[in-house]
């Protein structure tokens, strides 16, 4: 049985609340880890973690936060560390560092790879973390629908940190000038059409541009928004299902669009720049660019709703990451469930939210009138994202080894059909034979 | 003190006093000194890249994930490489990056040197300066300004562009245009260093035969194919060879942050397929045994180059 020891030291160290945890944890014998000797000792302890938020993408929030927790800890250095082409990024550089032996203690990992991370590498769940070092008690801050967010297979790998959704951000100067009220923007995908054909023929310009990333995301919020689905998760294994008639239907309305000069066909990147250029009306991407679109934009920059296809309900694939623990050192695991803790904490809580576009975690802190009540309030942008909070759901990943793989095929079937070089259908069609190869009896996590 | 004389076979002069006999450890240390002199080169090379080398070969022969236990296949790997579909289009857009490279970073200098050889000197360092600027820009930065300058609205290239009638190149998601665009990014970088090397071999050239050629008479391009590029031989064939060689390793960070290899793999090559195979699907085995197939198409290079630069040097010897 793993046990728990901890000197009296630790236990003032750690809290109050832990003294208890770490007693019931040890009588328990449920974590599957111990806290050591190492954290008696005044040594201090570097825990490294990394993070996607580069300098316009929460970076100096993380800085901030990270700098407020060594002002408490001393004993405790933080090594923060960017890893570039965000999850996808994180997760090769993770994978590759842990065959190196030198993970880091905390990653953030994206909702969509969580099944991977689950089967494939070693990690500590939080639920163990918690019970062993805060009593069980830290969880219960979360609502459970949050929880969810950060659980595979049944397991709580870790404790979800950033949550988004797609909104739309636009110009309201190129609406107003295309004689379209800023105030009441399109909504559904037909008044979008229209407006598209107005600027289009006032002004030249395109009108809508989906962000277009290898992570599937809004192909998902499209296909899903118009009743298709990802994945099938019937009988015992899953099958790639975005080629019904509603995934095709989606797909093809965004080609269509890229063909009509009304959206753009390029990769995330170079869609930002245009938006911000004022060459394109609306940009549908993220929440957590609130605060960079916010400081860069020269015009009047409004948010509204993921545009729905006609009165079908929409359906939001749950952007944003976990905090997950890949320490394998105890003194590290405990310093690193510290950090998290006060990541979590609504006083970090309210720096991350204001610094990215993120929606907190924990409700209550974005109610608060002392933490971040005001600022929503004021900031009509973060509204938009709480409020589509109803439509989330789970960011869909293909399951297995080949999982990747095929969440390539995918994205390079989108290509394919918005850049017309085969239809939409054969395009989807094809990818969906693809990757039900590539997944073959593989079951949804 | 050891008293000589000249060294004529003839005349063998041997030394007054005899010098006493060399200690035997002496005598090992003349023995083994050259190799310890080499020694930290050898190990070096051998644990950075021959080792890796080596490991390379051994993992094109496993399943591997990077992290779980490695599974014996034999020759699966390359048997589904050579079934698979897509390895004829990878190889045929490496040969085509390789191709473009050797006119953008081959071609291109070399001629730009031979044309800055016309001008003044004063003139030479305000080329010089402009032409090597992209090369100290840091590829990453490099790679984002082309980004902006292939937007398909509002991009300098497409206006520029619309001033003839041309538009609405979408440079980077069109599978036509992809990979020439991203090897046109690619070209710009590393322009200028060639070009350097290229201007280096054109100013060292022996005036003497350029005179004779003249004065008997050759002018144009005889005399730039029968004494100028023989003259310049040596230095044309390190420039061809490296260009070759870096060619697709040149392209990786622009790929990386233009189009990521496609649309629909459009603008990939053999050494991001060995990327995105071994880190981005964590099929180390698969990655390995493209690997193995990119040294081998690198090395015949090499090996057919180093023979032309051997039969070239006679010329200048």
């Amino acid at each position: 049985m793993a046990g728990i020891r901890a000197s009296r030291r630790d236990l003032l160290r750690y809290g109050a609340g832990s003294v208890s945890s770490l007693a019931v944890a040890g009588l328990t014998g449920k974590p599957s880890f111990s806290v050591n000797e190492a954290l008696a000792q005044d040594d201090r302890v570097e825990i490294e973690y990394w993070h996607i938020n580069t300098e316009v993408f929460g970076g100096p929030a993380v800085k901030e936060i990270t700098a407020a927790f060594q002002a408490q800890n001393p004993n405790i250095a933080v090594a923060e560390r960017f890893q570039q082409n965000a999850y996808t990024g994180l997760l090769e550089n993770l994978q590759t560092s842990l065959a190196a032996g030198n993970p880091p203690d905390i990653a953030q990992i994206g909702y969509l790879y969580l099944d991977y991370v689950k089967t494939n590498f070693p990690y500590t769940p939080a639920n163990e973390l918690d019970e062993a070092l805060g009593g069980g008690t830290f969880l219960s801050n979360f609502p459970e629908t949050v929880l969810e967010l950060g659980q595979a297979g049944g397991v709580q790998l870790g404790l979800p940190y950033a949550i988004s959704n797609p909104i739309t951000y636009y110009n309201a100067d190129m609406l107003a000038q295309a004689g379209i009220d800023p105030a009441d923007p399109p909504t559904t995908w037909d008044e979008w059409l229209a407006a598209s054909q107005t600027i289009k023929k006032q002004q030249g310009k395109a009108t809508v541009y989906v962000q277009l990333l290898d992570d599937n995301w809004t192909t998902q919020g499209l296909i899903e928004s118009n009743g298709g689905q990802m994945l099938s998760c019937g009988g015992d294994a899953a099958t790639a299902t975005f080629d019904s008639p509603e995934g095709i239907e989606a797909i093809d309305l965004w080609a269509r669009m890229c063909k009509d000069g009304y959206s753009l066909n390029v990769l995330n990147d170079q869609g930002m720049q245009a938006f911000l250029a004022g060459e394109v009306a609306s940009y549908i991407t993220t929440c957590a660019r609130r605060q960079v679109l916010q400081e860069q934009a020269s015009f009047d920059l409004r948010a509204t709703t993921f545009p729905a296809f006609g009165t079908k309900e929409v359906r939001l694939p749950a952007g944003g990451n976990v905090l997950v623990v890949f320490s394998e050192d105890d003194a590290k695991k405990a310093a690193a469930w510290k950090f998290i803790q006060f990541m979590q904490s609504p006083e970090a809580l309210t720096t991350w939210v204001k610094g990215t576009g993120y929606i907190s975690p924990r409700p209550s802190v974005a109610e608060d009138p002392n933490l971040l009540g005001a600022f929503v309030r004021e900031n009509p942008i973060q509204a938009v994202a709480i409020a589509q909070t109803a439509n989330v759901r789970p960011w869909i990943s293909f399951p297995g080894a080949n999982g990747l793989q095929a969440a390539k095929s995918l994205f390079a079937a989108t290509q394919e059909a918005l850049g017309g070089q085969s239809t939409t259908e054969v395009a989807l069609k094809d990818a969906a034979k693809e990757i039900n190869d590539l997944i073959e009896g593989q079951s949804c996590a | 003190m050891r008293v000589t004389a000249g060294r004529g076979a003839a005349d063998p002069v041997r030394p007054l006093t005899q010098t006493p006999a060399k200690p035997h450890s002496l005598r090992l240390g003349r023995t083994y000194l050259p190799y310890l002199y080499v020694l930290p080169a050898v190990v070096t090379l051998g644990v950075f890249i021959y080792w890796p080398l080596v490991q390379v070969v051994r993992l094109s022969f496993y399943q591997w994930n990077l992290i779980g236990l490695k599974t014996w296949l034999g020759n699966e790997n390359y048997v589904r490489l050579a079934r698979d579909p897509d390895l004829g289009p990878l190889l045929l857009q490496s040969l085509l990056y390789i191709l473009l490279a050797l006119v953008g970073n081959f071609l291109l200098p070399v001629g730009l040197a031979m044309l800055t050889m016309q001008v003044t000197r004063r003139a030479v360092t305000v080329y010089q300066s402009l032409l090597f600027t992209p090369a100290v820009i840091s590829t990453t930065v490099g790679a984002l300004l082309w980004q902006w300058i292939y937007l398909p609205t509002g991009g300098p290239l497409n206006k520029f562009l619309s001033v003839f009638g041309i538009g609405g190149i979408n440079w980077l998601n069109d599978q036509n245009s992809a990979l020439l665009a991203v090897s046109l990014a690619t070209s710009w970088k590393f322009l200028g260093f060639n070009y350097l090397i290229a201007l280096a071999g054109f100013s060292s050239l022996p005036t003497e035969p350029l005179e004779a050629a003249r004065i008997d008479g050759a002018v144009g391009w005889s005399l730039l194919k029968d004494i100028i590029i023989p003259l310049l031989a040596p230095t044309l064939m390190f420039l061809g060879l490296t260009t070759i060689l870096q060619a697709l390793p040149n392209t990786f960070v622009p790929i990386q942050i233009l189009t990521r290899g496609g649309p629909s793999d459009a603008s990939t090559n053999l050494l991001y397929a060995v990327y995105q195979d071994a880190f981005q699907f964590f099929q180390v085995g698969k990655g390995s045994a493209k690997a193995v197939i990119l040294m081998l198409m690198l090395g015949g290079f090499a090996v057919l180059q180093f023979r032309l630069l051997e039969r070239n040097l006679e010329y200048d010897r």
